[in-house]
């Protein structure tokens, strides 16, 4: 019985071919030694039977995975009476790299062009013909999920049984052929398991398997003349891969038009722009204002009162209920104070985290953000910092906590390190409500410039530490790399939207569990002692304040209320709205936070407390990362303190010099 | 051609397939191909920029604020710089 092997690239559609072939006439098995999945069918053709074997999926004939040795060793030693190469023909280049290793090998090889239907819709078009007569082997277009071309296929494959293989068609060039032919005449008289115009070119190709196998079979003498072959292929690798590719390069020009291509692309043309030397950078800063800028009045002039009103005439009818049924002095406090006043708070910047991340995706999607960390690379690497350090940083804009993690990208260790120490100095979503929050009690008008002013002093601080570590106690050279720019594309409306929502139901599931936790707990110790005024100086949570209080004093913000939030932003950024919500609830009942705060800070010490939010001690989860990611609690201390004191000294520095100036 | 990609993206901080493809004048699937090889023969490596996490992303509760669209990058190896010094 003859024997047809499928052999193609993953996702050409062999399979697919190989199941319309032989419908359920097949069985899969184990190709021996190895664990790779053989299957076998048999196909009833003409009233003759046929074996079709269907080879694992590989990009070449090579010896770099099981796969490919597989494949390679059942076409050379498994002789199977004709290989159907199944092609591809949306993405021809690529899959005829296989093809050319199988023209070497000198077996029967038929092209089925598969995919063809989809290669129409696309606008390619192949003149098969030509593409025939330039590789030298029958070419049938199929659309195996159709079950189209089979019959063509099947006929052409049984006519090849009675011919002789085409000849490898593959100019290598003078040097290369002048190699080969005396690797040759050293074979002369040799036998090998495969064919000795194939042992040759992978020899001179520097294949491993091959050289073994040829050092098995061959006298001392052809050895001891084959010794230089390692170096001798060092030279020569590269060189016949590239005549491969020059003959796909040649054939593909000869047999296929594409949809006309402009000498530059859109992208191209963009780009010269977006990724401008001097240009790129204020570019960026200003789409970064402008999505600022957009989020405010988008979010907090058209949505902004939607969710606080809601969760106001919530917690009144609440009250209100409470009060009808009798309920418990202390259970109407907690639940209208501190979960309304409290959890609440949070839950009123919604609106904007939506209309912000929104953006974001938006940028993500059009592929712009790999743009911007190309242009901050440039910045990167003339303050001696990795590039890639940019692309955790990008991440650390949504959490920390991803943002320390992906710096395991970097491969040098220094490198690594000050990724690491740097990325809490990027301002987390977690922040956002603590921005939003004092932007709308002192500064409703300048709230894109605030925020973006916020974000960008976070990246400043970020590259001027980096430096400074880069110079001081990580000291080395930087690795370079290279990025990818992928082409802009429109933005998918699904993507952007399930980006918005994921960042968007984190806050939610964050407030109602971690914060809901912190505040409940701040909320017990804000009553106690029994007896004590709620929310007072002398209840345990104002203890605990009053004894901070004395370090934020030169930032203008001395007072045990933001102290103690401070202390619980420690434990999440988002639980310092929560407990201001909370504390400021208690003392004027009734009174919107935005409100409450414009009573206790000034513009300047608004400004300073969110300068000592943007840069000091990170949460508690990304301490707890940075210490399992570094393998030492000793620099995730030094994290927790070293960004403290740099959030507590600007800070100080805001307010002092604000004060001089008479703000 | 494959030298070519790789002096290319070696000269280069950062490259689109489409500007590599008008300066060789060749299809971007083609540049896209020499790029593999390059990675499969150890002239190039290639990452995601997304963390290589030992935890799957599904039991990841940080998952979804990772990095949506990573960005893919690539190091000349040394193998690929031994191969740049030669050629010059």
């Amino acid at each position: 019985m003859s024997t047809i092997a499928l052999v193609g690239n993953p996702n050409s559609g062999k399979t697919t071919l190989f199941n319309a072939l032989t419908g359920s006439n097949q069985h899969v098995g184990n190709w021996p030694g190895v664990t790779v999945e053989k299957k076998e069918g048999k196909i009833k053709y003409k009233n003759k039977e046929y074996n079709v074997v269907d080879l694992p999926g590989t990009y070449s004939l090579g010896a770099y995975s099981e796969d490919e040795v597989v494949a390679r060793d059942f076409i050379l030693k498994g002789n199977p009476d004709v290989v159907i190469n199944v092609v591809d023909a949306t993405n021809i280049e690529r899959n005829l790299y296989l093809t050319t290793q199988l023209l070497e090998m000198g077996t029967k090889v038929i092209l089925a062009l598969n995919m063809m239907d989809e290669a129409l819709a696309k606008d390619i078009q192949i003149d098969l013909e030509n593409l025939s007569k330039n590789l030298g082997i029958p070419v049938v277009a199929t659309v195996a999920s159709k079950r189209q071309g089979l019959d063509d296929l099947l006929t052409e494959a049984i006519a090849y049984l009675d011919k002789s293989p085409s000849l490898n068609s593959i100019n290598y060039g003078e040097n290369i052929g002048k190699e080969l032919n005396n690797i040759k005449n050293l074979l002369n008289g040799s036998t090998f398991d495969y064919p000795t115009d194939w042992i040759t070119i992978k020899l001179l190709e520097g294949d491993k398997e091959v050289i073994k196998h040829v050092r098995e079979k061959t006298s001392p003498n052809t050895k001891d003349k084959l010794v230089n072959i390692e170096e001798l292929s060092s030279i020569y690798e590269l060189e016949i891969i590239d005549k491969r590719y020059d003959f796909i390069g040649d054939v593909v020009k000869n047999s296929i038009v594409r949809p006309k291509e402009s000498k530059e692309s859109l992208t191209d043309k963009i780009d010269k722009i977006v990724t401008h030397k001097i240009w790129g950078l204020p570019i960026f800063a200003l789409v970064m204002f402008a999505v600022f800028q957009l989020t405010f009045a988008i979010g907090e002039e058209v949505f902004g009162g939607l969710v606080a009103d809601f969760i106001e005439g919530l917690g009144e009818r609440i009250f209100i209920l409470l009060e009808s049924i009798g309920a418990p002095d202390l259970l109407t406090s907690f639940i209208v104070e501190g979960i309304f006043g409290g959890v609440g708070a949070v839950f009123e910047f919604i609106p904007l985290i939506v209309v912000l991340y929104f953006f974001i995706g938006i940028l993500e999607d059009t592929g712009y953000m790999a743009r911007a960390a190309y242009v901050m690379d440039g910045i990167m690497r003339k303050l001696g910092l990795h590039g890639k350090t940019f692309i955790s940083m990008i991440v650390g804009f949504g959490c920390n906590v991803p943002g320390v993690m992906a710096t395991r990208t970097l491969d040098n260790k220094k490198d690594r390190m000050i990724a690491i120490l740097i990325n809490p100095f990027m301002s987390c979503g977690a922040r956002l409500p603590i921005y939003l929050v004092f932007i709308a009690a002192f500064f409703p008008n300048h709230g894109g410039l605030i925020l973006f002013g916020l974000y960008a002093l976070g990246v400043i601080m970020a590259l001027i530490v980096g430096k400074l570590f880069s110079k001081t106690l990580f000291k080395g050279e930087s690795s370079d790399f290279i990025m990818e720019l992928p082409p802009y594309r429109l933005p998918s409306f699904r993507s952007v939207m399930r980006n918005m929502w994921d960042k968007v139901w984190d806050f939610l599931h964050r407030a109602g569990t971690m914060i809901f936790v912190v505040v409940s707990l701040l909320w017990i110790l804000s009553i106690l002692p029994y007896g004590v005024e709620p929310y007072s100086q002398e209840s345990i949570l104002g203890r605990i304040g009053t004894l901070i209080a004395p370090i934020f004093a030169p930032a203008g913000f001395g007072t045990w209320q933001a102290s103690v939030s401070l202390f619980a932003g420690i434990a999440a950024k988002e639980a310092v709205v929560a407990i201001l919500g909370m504390v400021y609830a208690g003392v004027s009942e009734g009174t919107e936070l935005v409100a409450a705060l414009q009573q206790v800070f000034t513009p300047l010490t608004a400004m300073s407390f969110m300068i000592m939010v943007l840069f000091y001690t990170p949460c508690a989860a990304t301490l707890a990362t940075v210490k399992k990611e570094m393998n030492s609690t000793k620099w995730a201390v030094f994290m927790a303190l070293y960004t403290f004191f740099i959030g507590w000294i600007s800070a100080v520095l805001v307010y002092q010099i604000g004060t001089l100036l008479g703000f | 051609m494959l030298k070519e990609v790789l002096r290319i993206m070696n000269d280069s901080q950062g490259f689109s397939k489409s500007s590599i493809a008008t300066d060789l004048n060749i299809s971007e699937d083609m540049v896209d191909e020499l790029i593999s090889q390059l990675v499969r023969m150890g002239y190039l490596s290639e990452d995601l920029g997304s963390p290589s996490c030992e935890s799957l992303c599904k039991s990841c509760a940080f998952a979804k604020l990772c990095h949506m669209k990573p960005i893919k990058m690539y190091t000349v190896s040394q193998k690929g710089k031994d191969l740049l010094e030669n050629l010059n």
